[in-house]
């Protein structure tokens, strides 16, 4: 028979635990299973994020000898050191002159950011119309709406090309946000949110005077944060790791988003998986940082309707 | 009192105005080129740029021209490219296509081409016979060259030499599959540790057949397509090919290991799990940058032959430079496409840079093609690709290249699928059923194209002989 290998070892003083803390308490013996599993399934999830890290930090010649670091005994500089990210955030000539990474940071923030914000505020109009408003064709108009959104965006890529093209917006950012400036999703989410609020506080605005625009404004937006809040993360993430779009209508060295200019260095002869790596490391962090500072407001949204109240 | 829609929402036209304004300034403080150059020369490659910048220097130099190079990933410059035509969008000048992509530009009628017909142009400078011949074929659609050929990628076995040395194997004796295959099954490919499974393979092979399966079928003479753009992955070279790898990945006589690509190739490289690897001149830079530690430890073989005397090499990829048709300046263009590609004074340096043999016959005498690689035991890599060359098998472009690979792979999968489930019975039946039926799909649909049907190909080798004419 075998001897047993690290892992199989590791299982079975888990699991010998278990028998021991069961013998004392059921109750210790299932928070102790418990937090095993969990921690168990942490580790397995958080496995990729921690290499990413580490492949991020090791030397090119290095990176592919260990699936993470070095062992302690061969951490060195000449192993472990910050060369992938010397020369990703290094300047570079390019037919443009030169860029630095951090006008690509720049330039996916405010694509990202702005995107979102222009969608927001379309989106959350239409979906307010679609909800509140009474007007011959509004059934069919739904239907068309939600059913656009079976329609793959590689499809109409080529339509969309000549279109941008023939407005002379090739390679500019318009050609990103206009596009981008109404989403069916987010009609269809504002919408699904608006139809809850009270006809009668619409009503009361009405008779107190408020414009449409005004009632918009001040009174259903401000119902609906949470939905705003959950629709800001989802297309602030999908904007920021948006690649086929910017691959195409923007051409410009100087003007290209984070994903495209990270798949550059992996090319068709030779990669630079450090760099890679090193770049996709801060391409997470912006999103995290947004995440993880909004989080409540994001997940209010997220759960919002879930629990009917 | 807070922002009354929420915080998401001003945090984010808070970043948006700051990141525009930085974005904005940034745009203005750098400087702007003055209006559109002489020419613009697109590349996927990255290295492939970094190699031409000097040259291009000194062809703005002497010319007086203003030359932008452009670098834009693969996937976005075939995109583009396509939709571009499509539209009649501006394209650059000049542009170089990937291997296989040709065709994807050549489906329609043969005077739609997007590309400027350089035949002529060929055969005025004698390149049809200057360079390995069988290069064009790739780059060619209905006896039309569309593109001028970047390179030849011969292929060769890279190896352990210290493991393959150690084992007692010598390597010169690996003439043919069969011995290769003996050796693999006899010596190399055991289980080392006793737990069953084998710790150390032969030849890294993928298990869907992948592009190894295409170029090992090439080198015994199947081609995807016959000279006339006819389907032909049904004929008889291509049944024993299956036959023998399907042998090879599974079963009893197994003796190859899917190794991948990136970091599972590079381990599976320095962990000595398997011994030769497929290597066209492009993977030699791959290796040296992915596996820095095996410099000296590795080593080149030719490429086995299927029969004893028979061709020792094969072909795996390939770029091509066109000339798109709104180029306003193509005898600029096609001048610079000589300098960069056929001057014998640019490309001695540029295999030293790049370890890609340039399919221009004369440059093989340049002194860096016989400079021996460190990294390869002191072998003169060079010098082994260009002995090779001539040899490399022609391989013809296809608009349906694509579907017939992807044909091709479902036959090989579907005669691997009976093999493990019922041996090797009928193996050589079932393949040769399962490609005669996967052929007769893709003639199906090419028969759908008039404008293949009506304008049948023309080999490259007939339409030379009228451009010559012509002459």
């Amino acid at each position: 028979m075998n001897t047993p290998n690290e892992l199989q070892w590791t299982l079975i003083v888990l699991a010998a635990a278990f028998v021991a803390l069961l013998l004392v308490s059921r109750r210790w013996a299932t928070n102790y299973a418990r937090t095993v599993v969990l921690i168990g399934v942490g580790t397995v999830m958080l496995l990729p994020f921690a290499w990413l890290v580490c492949a991020a930090f090791k030397d090119a010649a290095v990176l592919n000898d260990y699936t993470f670091l070095p062992p302690v005994d061969k951490i060195s500089n000449k192993t472990v050191n910050l060369k992938n990210f010397e020369t990703l955030l290094g300047e570079k000539q390019t037919v443009q002159g030169p860029v630095n990474f951090w006008r690509y940071v720049a330039n996916s923030l405010f694509l990202a950011s702005a995107g979102t914000f222009i969608s927001l505020v379309f989106s959350s109009m239409g979906g307010y119309a679609l909800a509140k408003y009474r007007f011959a064709g509004r059934g069919p108009l739904i239907t068309f709406m939600l059913a656009s959104m079976t329609i793959p965006g590689v499809v109409l890529l080529a339509p969309n090309f000549e279109i941008i093209w023939r407005l002379g917006w090739m390679d500019t950012y318009k050609a990103l946000l206009v596009p981008g400036c109404v989403s069916a999703f987010g009609i269809f989410l504002f919408r699904q949110a608006i139809i809850g609020v009270p006809n009668d506080l619409i009503e009361a605005g009405r008779i107190d005077g408020c414009s449409e625009f005004r009632i918009y404004m001040t009174l259903i937006m401000p119902l609906v944060r949470p939905m705003t809040g959950a629709f800001c993360l989802i297309s602030f993430l999908g904007a920021w790791n948006a690649f086929l779009g910017p691959n195409i209508f923007l051409q410009s060295q100087q003007k290209l988003t984070l994903p495209v200019v990270l798949n550059q260095y992996i090319g068709e002869y030779s990669q630079q998986y450090g760099v890679f790596l090193a770049g996709t490391l801060l391409a997470i962090i912006p999103p995290a940082v947004l995440f993880l500072s909004l989080q409540r407001e994001f997940i209010g949204g997220l759960t919002s309707g879930a629990v009917k109240q | 009192m807070g922002f009354p829609y929420g915080t998401a929402p001003l945090v984010i036209l808070l970043i948006a105005i700051v990141s525009g304004a930085a974005a904005m300034l940034s745009e203005a403080t750098s400087p702007r080129a003055d209006g559109r150059p002489d020419l613009i020369f697109a590349t996927f490659s990255k290295e492939h740029a970094a190699a031409y910048q000097p040259a291009v220097e000194r062809f703005e130099l002497e010319h007086g021209v203003d030359v932008q190079l452009q670098v834009v990933s693969q996937r976005a410059l075939q995109g583009r490219l396509q939709s571009s035509m499509q539209v009649g969008a501006d394209v650059p000048d000049m542009v170089e296509l990937l291997d296989g992509t040709l065709g994807v530009f050549a489906k329609g009628p043969v005077e739609d081409v997007g590309f400027v017909d350089l035949t002529e142009h060929v055969h005025r400078e004698g390149l049809y016979d200057r360079l390995v011949t069988s290069r064009f074929g790739k780059w060619s659609s209905r006896g039309h060259i569309f593109a001028l050929p970047h390179d030849v990628h011969s292929v060769m076995l890279a190896y352990r030499r210290d493991l393959v040395e150690d084992l007692g194997i010598d390597v010169s004796m690996l003439t043919t599959w069969d011995e290769f295959c003996r050796v693999g099954r006899e010596v190399v490919t055991k289980d080392l540790t006793g737990d069953g499974v084998p710790d150390r393979y032969m030849i890294d092979l993928p298990a869907d057949g992948g592009d190894a399966l295409r170029l090992l079928m090439l080198q015994r003479g199947g081609a995807m397509f016959d000279e006339a753009g006819n389907v032909a992955f049904d004929n008889p070279a291509a049944v024993d090919v299956i036959d023998w790898y399907v042998r090879r990945v599974a079963g009893e006589d197994r003796i190859s290991f899917p190794a991948g690509w990136g970091q599972n190739l590079a381990k599976a490289m320095t962990d000595g799990l398997v011994l030769f690897y497929i290597c066209p001149d492009w993977r030699l830079k791959q290796f040296e940058s992915d596996v820095p530690s095996l410099a000296g430890k590795m080593a080149l073989m030719p490429v086995p032959a299927w029969e004893p005397g028979a061709r020792r090499t094969t072909t795996w990829g390939g770029t091509g430079l066109a000339i798109t048709k709104q180029c306003g300046n193509p005898d600029l263009a096609w001048k610079l496409a000589m300098h960069l590609y056929y001057d014998p004074a640019q490309l001695g340096e540029r295999f030293a840079q790049t370890l890609i043999l340039p399919p221009l016959k004369q440059a093989w005498t340049e002194p860096q093609i016989d400079a021996p690689s460190p990294v390869f035991s002191g072998m003169r890599v060079g010098r082994a690709y260009a002995d090779l060359a001539t040899q490399v098998p022609e391989e013809q472009s296809s608009a349906y290249m694509t579907l017939a690979v992807a044909k091709l792979s479902e036959a090989y999968n579907n005669a691997l699928a009976h093999f493990q489930a019922g041996g090797e019975a009928n193996l050589h039946e079932v393949a040769r059923n399962e490609l005669k039926s996967a052929a007769g799909r893709v003639r199906t649909v090419m028969e759908r194209n008039r404008f293949l049907r009506d304008g049948a190909e023309i080999p490259v080798a007939a339409a030379a002989g009228t451009a010559k004419g012509v002459r």
